[in-house]
């Protein structure tokens, strides 16, 4: 009986979410030798799978024939915690490359606990420079 | 024991043993031995062993194996509870008492087994079942076991035929009962949460029809017989859930000294709760109506007191063990959301927008607030027993907070005075994910900040006409990495008709304008700097 009880309970532990989802809104543009945006919203909710998704692309094209290179990196930091802090950051490469106005959602989750500071810096990448062009922070506390 | 020394022999219910340390070094032997004369000993009667004569009859009393020494107290004690434990191994458990006898100034112990009751047999821990044939003790054959099995028929009484009394008891007893207890069941767990899930709808419909399949080969007189002899146990599950329902109560309340949620549970309604456990007492005393001639008050408080007492250790574990489980449950209960909501994490955002307000609180004196966002997340648990809770938010300013997002709950804001204090929350039983957004406010020193200073204005001159012109300075910088927004504009000057003004500024958004007073408005950015001499004619 005793072990039927602690089973159901494992079961339910695991069933409790327990990674944290970082979801980023962005609005962003790029020319032919620049590129700049903004952090739209920031949303937070807890999951229990992990996974990473970024579904940004065009939504409105400048002229058809201008391609550029130019384009932005997400950095998503977690620090001031009492354990490692947490640095993850991606490039944002859309499929077309035309110079336009873009948008869309990067999600991306975390095994993290306790206090912390959640940092959303958006860079704009273009002539080999790396300019931030939004940031948002937030103080977290995941009670555990 | 005279009867045994006279007729010198041993029967199927009498063994005489010539040593106690035989209990010890042929324990199976004296096992089988036991267990033999139990079975063989006529019903409602006894069976005897006796340590302490030998196979010829003499008596040696209490002497070893050699019959040389005799033995001392601790030994004989030890023999006793050696005894013991080979009677508890019995199954079932044997009855037997045990006396000393002295006999010719020896010392003998005698045994008396309580036989077998009708129906039933002894067995050895190893499954043997034995019987005696004269001194002799042997297996029970199938025909004997056969036949210890069919007296059981034979002592039963005959059921009486049913009075109809007793039928319509059993239906009041049997509607409360389902009433109670589909009325409890439903006061703990919302219908709502459980009837959409098929899957256990299908489960709670089968085990109602195998019940229903199980009852009709029931008699009527055998359900009420069962109602009858389980009626007490039916209320003392009633009331330890009670009590398990006031503690986890009483749990929750103690639950904000570890954390920043105060919870409150309908389970601690004692009114309803103590009138379902009322209606089902009210229904056991009218299925014992039919026989209540034959209860007298004074049989029942002594029937009932000597249960109690006979079952206290029982009831008092019950009660222990029920109030450290449910008081434990609650801390428990916040890891694995069976019946407690849960925080799971909280957003706070400082300083919104990195924007500072600054108002005139008197006319050459200002202050500042922020504006912060705190986003609580919870989660439901599997079986909502929590239905209102109490987030602690506070903050030192006045100006009014206000919940900008409310999902899966009800919130209202707390107050003491002026001064937000928490969030009283009720949360919808069927939201699996709750959140609120409360934007809220925080007053602080804005000189930590900024430099703010606004001049008494000096006299300049009286034209002929009597129109005075006065002068002023303000002088606002912004210190701090955020903007300065003035929230409502600042009055410099009174009644004013004309004025003229040089200023100086870095980084700042802060312009002047004039209807029938001077005022200032804009916003000073990171760093910037503003510096007003206003020179105006008063009208």
């Amino acid at each position: 009986m005793t072990v039927i009880l602690l089973l159901l309970m494992a079961v339910r532990y695991n069933q409790i979410p327990s990674l944290l989802c970082v979801s980023t809104k962005l609005f962003l543009y790029r020319l032919p030798n620049y590129s700049s945006g903004s952090i739209q919203t920031t949303s937070l909710r807890m999951v229990t799978l992990h996974f990473e998704y970024d579904n940004v692309s065009l939504y409105q094209g400048y002229n058809e024939s201008i391609r550029t290179d130019a384009h932005w990196k997400l950095l998503i930091i977690a620090n001031e915690s009492d354990f490692a802090d947490i640095v993850w950051e991606q490039e944002i490469l859309p499929g077309s490359e035309r110079i336009g106005d873009y948008a869309g959602v990067v999600e991306k989750t975390f095994k993290i606990g306790g206090s912390f500071t959640l940092w959303i810096i958006l860079k704009a990448l273009y002539d080999d420079q790396e300019k931030v062009v939004d940031c948002s922070f937030r103080r977290i506390d995941i009670l555990s | 024991m005279k009867n045994i020394l006279k007729e010198r022999k041993e029967s199927s219910k009498i063994e005489v043993k010539r040593s106690i340390e035989l209990i010890s070094v042929e324990s199976e032997k004296i096992e089988e031995c036991i267990v033999g004369i139990a079975n063989s000993s006529p019903i409602e009667s006894d069976g005897w062993i006796v340590f302490g004569i030998d196979d010829s009859f003499e008596v040696v009393g209490s002497v070893d194996l050699t019959g040389q020494r005799v033995l001392d107290e601790s030994i004989v004690k030890a023999r006793k509870q050696q005894f013991s434990q080979i009677a508890g191994r019995v199954k079932p458990p044997l009855h037997y008492d045990w006396f000393d006898v002295e006999v010719k100034g020896k010392k003998t112990f005698v045994i008396r087994i309580s036989s077998r009751k009708p129906g039933h047999f002894f067995q050895t821990s190893k499954g043997a079942v034995l019987h005696r044939l004269g001194e002799y003790t042997q297996t029970a054959d199938e025909h004997q076991i056969r036949i210890w099995l069919g007296e059981v028929e034979e002592t039963v009484p005959p059921i009486p035929p049913f009075e109809e009394p007793k039928v319509t008891s059993l239906a009041i007893y049997l509607s409360v009962l389902i009433v109670g207890f589909s009325g409890f069941f439903f006061w703990i767990v919302s219908p709502s949460r459980f009837v959409p899930n098929s899957f256990i709808s299908l489960v709670v419909v089968g085990v109602v029809l195998l019940l229903l399949q199980h009852l009709r080969s029931w008699k009527t007189s055998e359900i009420f017989r069962w109602c009858m002899s389980h009626s007490h146990r039916i209320i003392g599950g009633v009331f330890v859930t009670f009590l398990a329902s006031l503690i986890f109560g009483l749990s929750l309340n103690l639950y904000p000294i570890v954390s920043r949620i105060r919870y409150s549970t309908h389970l601690s309604d004692i009114p309803l709760s103590s009138s379902i456990l009322l209606l089902i007492l009210l229904g056991t005393g009218v299925l014992h109506l039919p026989d209540v001639r034959r209860i007298s008050l004074r049989i029942t408080v002594q029937k009932t007191v000597g249960l109690m007492k006979q079952n206290r250790r029982q009831l008092l574990t019950l009660i222990v063990i029920t109030s450290v489980a449910t008081a434990s449950i609650v801390p428990l209960d916040i890891n694995l959301l069976i019946c407690t909501h849960r925080v799971k994490f909280v957003e706070k955002e400082i300083i919104l927008d990195g924007t500072v307000y600054v108002y005139q609180r008197t006319r050459y004196s200002f202050s500042g607030y922020v504006r912060n966002k705190e986003r609580v997340h919870f989660i439901a648990p599997l079986i909502p027993l929590t239905t209102t809770g109490y987030y602690m938010l506070s903050s030192n300013s006045t100006q009014q907070p206000r919940i900008t997002t409310q999902k899966g709950l009800q919130v209202t804001l707390a107050f003491e005075e002026v001064y937000l204090k928490g969030l009283e929350i009720c949360f919808e039983k069927d939201a699996s994910e709750s959140l609120i957004e409360v934007e809220y406010y925080s007053e602080m020193n804005i000189t930590t900040i900024a430099t703010i200073q606004l001049s008494h204005e000096r006299h300049v001159q009286t034209f002929q006409n009597g129109t005075l012109q006065w002068e002023t300075e303000i002088t606002i910088v912004n210190n701090s990495p955020y903007r300065l927004t003035i929230r409502d504009d600042i009055l410099i000057a009174y009644n004013i008709v004309s004025f003229a003004v040089e200023e100086k500024s870095t980084n700042s958004g802060l312009y002047l304008w004039a209807s029938k007073n001077l005022y200032l408005y804009g916003t000073l950015f990171e760093g910037g700097r503003y510096t007003a001499r206003i020179r105006y004619n008063e009208g």
